[in-house]
């Protein structure tokens, strides 16, 4: 069994502060993986590391088996990596469906001078393009939203527009930060439905750094728990939940 | 078809139609010239309105291209007997390529940064001018009129028509792509350059494209002005002409491609209404200028819209 994704022995420190020591991290093709652990144990860091935003100080990142650490985030999109954020980086000013036509406009760009010259209205690939945009919202149930602008949504559906925009690239790996972040019951429930519809139907494999332990734990086939920018443990959910490692990390120690 | 009809192409007419018809009409030369120049100006606003407006990068160093695109057509012209149409074309071109050299370097910069280092940039050109240029800081004259096919504008009128075309021209092909996704990618550029990044977009080269053009409206805009004067010195091509560029961007609407072309006529016709006040015009300039900033803090065009508007309601 090979890996889609897999991280060796990284390191990353900001200053003094060391977020990240000697991580390693397999994800396999086709599963949802879930990555917890409690504030600051470098969740984020090590999803900016995988997908180029920032560059580890020791350690390889692979892909597919191609060593893709010097890598810059631009190509590693073109390799198949995408992303949402944590803190919400919607394109602002423009309207939900632009937002991930834009995503779609990055994966199949033609150039500037058809833009210049056709516009919207004479050029007939800006029509396949929303088309294919209301497809990507359907899947994440935005269709209703399609023509508002993004910033007059709540910030739950502005999570799964981020996710839509994602998807449009056709990514072979997904990485998540937190998507479930500011969601209630009822749309986290959704999202999970969302998320496993996508890995089983489209094949996406799922890096989720999450928080809500419920969906981890419903939906994920693989936990990696992240403790002071070390892992703490791997398993299966019902091995994580049952580890007293992972649980004196959460709850602080009995004395 | 009906569409078609409301949108942008139907507007951009209008406005053509109703400038040539001014000219028409009043057929006074000097007011034609002031005309010419407030074309050329928005040509040349146009450049920074793409530039800040839609891609959200802020440019001081837009009187470099200018005089750049001024000067090479006019030595092309006058030194080497280039047919000045094909000159002015040549140093547009010749510009914006100079443009990347800028462009390369300034871009990694944003916000203050990138102003200061175009603001160098444009100082750069003004001082070039002023040492090397024909005539240093007095200037040269006998430049050549601009001949199409032979036929040469002498007529100021003939010139406005020119100007306008070439202005409304470049105006629809620019609305076309601030329509196009293309146009809202730059868009996307004030928001989140990161999320740019992740979708795989190389935001230097589409910062690049942008600032290019910009640097080619300019250029086009100084080269047609160098034909018409037939006169150039370095004074006209100082930081002051960028400020200018600003204040017309600014005033008519950052956040529309109207805002040039509304811009420019405001800030080219305004002197020229104020002087019937003699010494005392300057001060009521300055004193209009600020007035308007801050009562149409989104421009001129938003005003217009919401008066319009609000005449509108008033009928049903």
């Amino acid at each position: 069994m090979s890996f889609l994704l897999e991280v060796s022995h990284l390191s990353k420190a900001f200053g003094g502060h060391e977020v990240l020591k000697g991580v390693n991290l397999r994800i396999k093709q086709g599963t949802i993986h879930a990555l917890i652990g409690p504030n600051g144990a470098g969740k984020t860091t090590l999803l900016n590391i995988i997908n180029g935003l920032e560059t580890p100080n020791k350690g390889r990142v692979f892909f597919k088996g191609k060593d893709i650490t010097s890598l810059a985030p631009e190509k590693r999109a073109k390799l198949g990596i995408a992303r949402t954020f944590q803190l919400l980086e919607v394109f602002s000013g423009l309207t939900v469906l632009e937002n991930v036509m834009i995503s779609l406009y990055a994966k199949n760009p033609w150039g500037f001078f058809k833009s210049l010259f056709l516009g919207d209205y004479f050029n007939p690939q800006e029509r396949d393009l929303r088309e294919k945009a209301l497809f990507f919202l359907k899947e994440v149930n935005l269709l209703p939203r399609a023509h508002e602008e993004v910033q007059n949504l709540p910030a739950g559906e502005q999570k799964l527009l981020e996710i839509a925009r994602a998807i449009a690239l056709e990514p072979e790996i997904l990485l998540l930060d937190e998507p479930a972040a500011g969601l209630n019951n009822r749309e986290t429930r959704v999202l999970g439905e969302i998320l496993k519809k996508l890995c089983e139907n489209k094949k996406i494999t799922i890096l989720l750094v999450e928080h809500d332990m419920e969906l981890v734990m419903k939906i994920s086939q693989h936990v990696t728990v992240l403790n002071f920018g070390e892992v703490l443990a791997e398993g299966t959910p019902l091995e994580i939940q049952k580890n007293p490692e992972v649980i004196r990390a959460y709850l602080g120690e009995e004395t | 078809m009906k569409k078609l009809f409301h949108n942008y192409y139907f507007s951009t007419l209008l406005f053509y139609l109703t400038i040539l018809l001014l000219g028409f009409i009043i057929k006074d030369p000097y007011v034609i010239t002031i005309l010419i120049f407030a074309g050329l100006n928005a040509l040349s606003a146009l450049g920074l309105s793409l530039l800040m407006g839609l891609a959200g990068q802020i440019s001081l160093g837009q009187n470099g291209f200018y005089g750049l695109g001024a000067y090479l057509s006019a030595i092309f012209a006058l030194n080497y007997q280039i047919p000045v149409s094909l000159a002015v074309l040549l140093s547009a071109l010749i510009s914006s390529f100079l443009a990347i050299f800028l462009a390369i370097p300034a871009l990694r910069l944003r916000g203050h940064y990138l102003a200061v280092a175009t603001l160098g940039f444009g100082e750069i050109v003004y001082l070039l001018l002023n040492e090397w240029g024909p005539g240093g800081p007095s200037g040269f004259g006998n430049i050549p009129k601009l001949s199409i096919g032979g036929l040469v504008l002498e007529d100021p009128l003939s010139y406005l028509v020119l100007t306008w075309t070439i202005f409304c021209l470049f105006f629809l092909l620019l609305q076309n792509l601030s329509r196009s996704t293309f146009g809202k990618t730059l868009h996307a550029l004030h928001s989140s350059e990161v999320a740019l990044r992740t979708l795989g977009i190389n935001i230097l080269s589409l910062k690049l494209k942008i600032f290019i053009f910009s640097a080619f409206l300019t250029a086009l805009s100084g080269a047609l002005y160098a034909h018409f004067i037939t006169f150039l010195s370095p004074a006209n091509f100082s930081v002051f002409y960028s400020v200018l560029l600003l204040m017309m961007v600014m005033l008519g609407g950052i956040h529309t491609l109207w805002g040039a072309p509304l811009g420019a006529l405001f800030i080219t016709l305004l002197p020229e209404v104020l002087r019937p006040f003699k010494e005392y015009d300057v001060l009521i300039y300055g004193f209009i200028l600020t007035i308007s900033l801050i009562f149409f803090r989104k421009g001129i065009f938003q005003a217009l819209e919401k008066g319009i508007k609000y005449v509108l309601s008033f009928r049903s």
